[in-house]
């Protein structure tokens, strides 16, 4: 059997801990197991632990002798041993979610599930242009997957609408919901992000390849594809100076890094619903 | 009683070289001086005559993982001595490199996987030794070759095809050569992971490892270290066990410092933690020292840079990362100065350091210093900074191996020479009066107190040139800075650093003597012997 894995990314008190606290409250019936690899950070409330069927295990920052995998691999093995039905993995502060969500694949029998990032509506801006945080911000929100405006238990769709105009003054053009719009589970009970095309067959997904001009040209169409929710995957390189870059869209995560040595093939292969392709 | 005579004897202290130096049964030094002593404390021990006696050295920031490391083979482009003294050549070259596989190779049980480690990509630029070149040693069994910054692993196709990683992997680090297939070249744990699962990892474990102990003890005493800090360890109780049992035995010949690593707790619980821990330190064994690291390497591109890195494209780290949110790293450096408790703080970008020096200074505000606080690494410090610092009252520990290893990457790669030739600046630092030490890291560079002085002293990179010598300071000021200051920023300089009467009789003998030598032959003085409270180690 597959065990979801989720991952609960954002900055100092945008909510992590409340949000899995109010998770591990109302369980719905699912047995969640939970890993907190946050510096600092408060342990999940203890009073919500009591009985078997759901487990907290606090991780070591991976920051000396891969000791985040390590951790990481044998709490997610012993979650499952102790039959938890979700995994969902608190991170840093200063994580990329989307990376993190990769970690998934360290244990077998394990699937990327949900990633959420929680916003905190009254620092956002602030943390936006914050003299250390403010690059690293931007990457956490764009590498985000679902980012859940929290910490705003008295919000208005005005405030998701100030926030979402906050972002984008940022660049950062991704959809931004209100947590207080559904309960944590709701946000868990569906990957976010990577479910809309499941379903399809292989040979239901049509393919495409296209040629970026330049870097911004690939972001936009990256951006572009993340939102689409039929759009599966977009893979490939373009030029940057003389630097290639690789540009991955997996569901509503982008990455772009750096390509290795060697490749010489540009261009853009995009896989989604045949309609959806069509459009680029 | 016991009274040795050396050629000299450089006591770091005010008086003049001396010739004769006497030790009580508790191993303090009782007097200092010349032959004059021989008629107040019995006939000189001679062995030394013709040596040079300097205080021990003091490693003040490496790491216990230079023993652990160890009990795998080394193939890193320089070369170096194992901690039992035999000299590994380096392989600066593919071919060496593959040779050096083949050889190990040949001389191990059929399918059990080979890991190696110390090999640096940086050095070898297009022509870095992929998944191709590694199945040319070996289709049989998984090769996993660890690169020094630990961050990057390369494979052969037999690794690969043991973790199930294929061109279709959907995972992040996973790098691909033209055609799309795995190049054999993994980076950050998921993707190390998949390999790591399927054949093991042997370092896996390795704060807790006597024999790993050992190992440093021996590494630290064959290039002349008489008390050597392990700067960064999780300090688990069986592991403070394991390290008792190892350092607490007489044969064990240094001093060790261990500092509690805090990324992952609360302050509450690391002041906790660390105030627990001073009851298990004994004469040899020091613990109750946080150790904060707030940011990455500069040659790994992961430092915290004003500035994005020269070859920084959009790499997704332009200025470096973060290793734990800036106001959690305040809050922890506030909570363990109010508790009294010395904090060793990694920083090895500027912007590191102004995060630093700004945490400090409210630090410093809310409750006076009452114990020594460390800048670790602190390469890319400017002289405002630096004047902030001594303001402040911090002490700085600078990583001077780096101009060496790393200097002409530097100029080139990462910070570019404006910035290169003045990183690690030991002279405008000195010059501010501020307590400055200089350290290896091992096992990022090799142990070896004399290596890290000479390049303090000369300044020169691996590829000859002169980086930046407006920065070098002189042989005393260097021989200083790896003795008596290194003491200072481990709160031990009652005890030792310098020999004076009354201090603990830890020497380093050497063969020749580091300030009259030729500058650019410090780093090849053999080392003679050590003394730890007065007995020669073993
Ligand atoms: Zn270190």
């Amino acid at each position: 059997m597959n065990t979801p894995f989720s991952v609960i990314g954002g900055f100092l008190g945008a909510g992590k801990t409340s949000f899995i606290n109010k998770l591990l409250a109302d369980p719905q019936g699912v047995r969640y197991g939970v890993l907190v690899n946050d510096f600092g950070s408060l342990a999940v409330d203890a009073g919500l632990l009591s009985g078997d069927d759901r487990d907290v295990l606090s991780l070591a920052n991976g920051c000396a002798c891969c000791s985040l995998g390590s951790d990481l691999a044998t709490g997610i093995n012993k979650l499952q041993s102790l039959g938890m039905e979700h995994i969902v993995l608190e991170c840093s502060g200063v994580a990329i979610p989307s990376r993190i969500g990769a970690l998934a694949k360290l244990a077998p029998n394990l699937v990327p599930h949900a990633t959420i990032t929680l916003i905190n509506g009254h620092t956002l801006a602030d943390l936006l242009v914050d003299q250390w945080m403010a690059d690293t911000y931007v990457k956490q929100l764009q590498g985000g997957g679902q980012l859940l405006l929290n910490r705003t238990d008295t919000a208005d769709l005005s405030d998701l609408a100030q926030g979402q105009q906050t972002l984008s003054h940022a660049g950062i053009d991704k959809p931004v919901a209100l947590q207080t719009l559904h309960s944590p589970q709701q946000w868990l009970t569906r990957p976010v992000g990577s479910d809309q095309v499941e379903g399809h067959s292989v040979s239901q997904l049509a393919t495409q390849t296209v040629i970026a001009k330049d870097l911004s040209q690939a972001k936009q169409w990256a951006a572009q594809a993340a939102a689409d929710a039929q759009i599966y995957r977009m893979k490939g390189f373009v030029q940057h100076g003389a630097a290639r870059m690789l540009i991955q869209v997996v569901g509503k995560d982008v990455s772009i890094t750096v390509a290795p040595e060697g490749v010489t093939e540009l261009g853009l292969v995009v896989i989604g619903t045949a309609k959806a392709v069509a459009q680029f | 009683m016991k009274l040795y005579q050396a050629r000299t004897i450089h006591s770091l202290e005010q008086d003049q070289a001396h010739t004769h130096i006497a030790i009580d049964d508790d191993g303090r030094i009782a007097a200092i001086g010349g032959a004059e002593l021989a008629g107040q404390y019995g006939a000189a021990d001679t062995r030394f005559a013709d040596q040079v006696m300097v205080p021990g050295f003091v490693e003040g920031h490496a790491h216990a993982m230079e023993g652990v490391i160890w009990k795998l083979p080394y193939v890193g482009f320089y070369g170096r001595y194992h901690p039992d003294g035999d000299y590994v050549a380096g392989c600066d070259s593919v071919p060496a490199l593959l040779a050096r596989l083949k050889e190990l190779d040949a001389s191990m049980p059929a399918d059990e996987p080979m890991f190696v480690w110390g090999y640096d990509a940086i050095y070898f630029g297009e022509d870095k030794p992929m998944r191709q070149a590694l199945d040319s040693v070996s289709t049989q069994r998984p090769i996993v070759i660890h690169h020094s910054n630990l961050h990057l692993i390369t494979v052969n196709s037999t690794a690969l095809d043991r973790a199930g990683i294929d061109r279709d992997h959907l995972i992040d680090g996973i790098y691909t050569d033209e055609q799309g297939e795995p190049n054999g070249e993994l980076a950050e744990m998921a993707a190390m992971f998949q390999v790591y699962n399927a054949v093991g990892n042997p370092v896996f474990g390795g704060f807790n490892d006597a024999a790993g102990l050992v190992r440093y003890g021996r590494s630290g005493r064959r290039s002349g270290v008489t008390t050597a800090a392990d700067l960064y360890n999780q300090l688990e109780p069986e592991t403070v066990a394991t390290m008792q049992q190892v350092v607490n035995d007489q044969d064990f010949p240094m001093r060790l410092v261990s500092t509690l690593g805090v990324m992952q707790v609360t302050s509450q619980a690391a002041v906790t933690r660390a105030i627990e821990l001073r009851q298990a330190a004994s004469d040899k064994l020091r613990l109750g020292a946080v150790k904060i690291v707030t940011d990455g390497s500069i040659q790994g591109f992961s430092a915290r840079v004003r500035q994005p890195y020269v070859n920084g494209v959009e790499n997704g780290v332009e200025n470096g990362v973060w290793v734990a949110p800036p106001p959690a790293m305040e809050d922890m450096i506030m909570a363990c100065n109010r508790a009294d408790i010395p904090v060793h703080v990694h920083v090895n970008g500027d912007q590191a350091s102004d995060f630093a020096l700004q945490a400090f200074a409210k630090a410093a505000a809310e409750h006076a210093f009452q114990v020594p606080h460390v800048l670790q690494h602190a390469q890319m410090m400017d002289s405002q900074q630096l004047r902030q610092a001594k303001d402040l009252g911090l002490n700085i520990n600078f990583f001077a191996n780096h101009t060496y290893y790393w200097g002409d990457q530097h100029c080139q790669q990462t910070v570019g020479s404006d910035i290169a030739s003045r990183m690690n600046p030991a002279r405008e630092a000195l010059d501010m009066g501020l307590v400055v030490a200089l350290h290896s890291d091992a096992p990022v560079t090799p142990m070896g107190p004399l290596h890290v002085m000479w390049s303090a002293v000369n300044r020169v990179t691996a590829s000859g040139a002169l980086l930046g010598p407006e920065q070098r300071i002189n042989a005393a000021e260097a021989l200083c800075a790896i003795t008596l200051a290194p003491a200072i920023t481990l709160g031990m300089e009652q005890e030792i650093g310098s020999l004076a009467v009354g201090k603990r009789a830890d020497i380093t003998v050497l063969a020749g003597d580091p300030l009259t030598v030729d500058p650019m032959a410090i780093k090849d003085i053999p080392v003679v012997a050590t003394l730890l409270d007065g007995k020669v180690t073993h």
